[in-house]
């Protein structure tokens, strides 16, 4: 006498069948709701909520929301920002273009990669998602930004105020900041 | 330390890009944080949870490559990889093997993303069973 009856064989295969397609209309939903761009949707997740540094050409560290390996191999990022508007920042583009540069110039032995040079801001907003392309910044302003940063933290330059003077009603650093609230 | 060498994180620098004086009163006294503020990053941190969650799901990475190596194409990653597609997925019992993991890896990697000193445990483990193949 078998074992397992030839029914019941049937039966596990269509309850495995059943899994599968729900899985697939619940992820097919999932990229809907998403709006996911078509180029990522056909990309292979590359890395989520991983830690990534370098110290060449500059010692810098982050942690990447996700990328995307594409079918050519170029490596897409993606940040994720909760926000009240769907509005991408110049501090969002300056986080993409870090994460670039930690990417493509990972130390020894991780094989280099290479990023495109755009990335996108997923912007969720009040449960809406929407995905923002943003074009990053070369490797050298990178490079120059982090060196400002060290002469500023050097103080050896002045720390320029935000182009934006609206900014200052809500900063959190307002009291100690000598120029007045717009 | 020297500072034009010491290592810079990339919220770090993007806070340039907001506000420089922000970015550097920030290093010299405590942020004060609304309550209004704190709530809009709890969201933003349950926001990201979620996504990853959803996305490694989704994904069907290998659990090992996402969670414990933090990176799909880490040599030891590919190791494994070539030993279940030409040794594991040869065999009937491999395939089976193959397809547990597939089951229970999703909701391991889940739970190794909130553990990373279990992640090191596993890694060391692994590590040795990369070197014995």
């Amino acid at each position: 006498m078998a074992l397992i009856s030839p029914e019941t064989l049937a039966l596990a295969a269509l309850a495995i069948a059943a899994y599968w397609w729900w899985r697939r209309v619940r992820y097919r939903s999932w990229q809907r709701r998403e709006h996911m761009p078509a180029e990522l949707v056909a990309a292979r997740l590359w890395g989520s909520e991983k830690a990534i540094r370098t110290r060449s050409p500059v010692p810098l560290f982050g942690r990447i929301d996700q990328a995307y390996r594409l079918r050519n191999g170029q490596i897409v990022i993606v940040d994720t920002k909760t926000r009240s508007h769907d509005r991408v920042y110049r501090s969002d583009i300056i986080q993409l273009s870090v994460y670039r540069l930690i990417i493509t110039h990972r130390p020894w032995p991780l094989p280099h990669r290479d990023v495109a040079p755009y990335g996108y801001v997923r912007v969720v907003q009040n449960g809406h998602v929407q995905y923002r392309r943003v074009d990053l910044l070369a490797f050298d302003e990178v490079v120059s930004l982090y060196r400002r940063y060290a002469q500023l933290r050097g103080h050896h330059l002045t720390p320029r105020f935000s182009r934006n003077a609206g900014m200052c009603r809500g900063c959190s650093m307002h009291e100690h900041c000598e120029r007045p609230a717009a | 330390m020297d500072e034009s060498r010491r290592p810079i994180s990339a919220t770090e620098l993007a806070e340039l890009g907001a506000c420089e004086r922000r970015a550097l009163l920030k290093l010299e006294h405590p942020e004060k944080v609304s309550w209004g503020r704190r709530m809009a990053r709890r969201r933003g941190d349950r926001e990201h949870l979620r996504h990853h969650h959803r996305v490694v799901r989704y994904s069907r990475p290998c659990f090992i490559a996402t969670a414990v190596y933090g990176d799909a194409d880490a040599p030891s990653v590919a190791t494994l990889r070539g030993f279940r597609d030409q040794v594991l997925l040869r065999s009937r019992v491999g395939t089976a093997l193959v397809w547990l993991y597939y089951c229970w890896s999703p909701a391991l990697a889940r739970r190794l993303v909130k553990h990373p000193r279990l992640c090191r445990v596993l890694q060391f483990f692994l590590d040795a069973l990369v070197r014995w193949l």
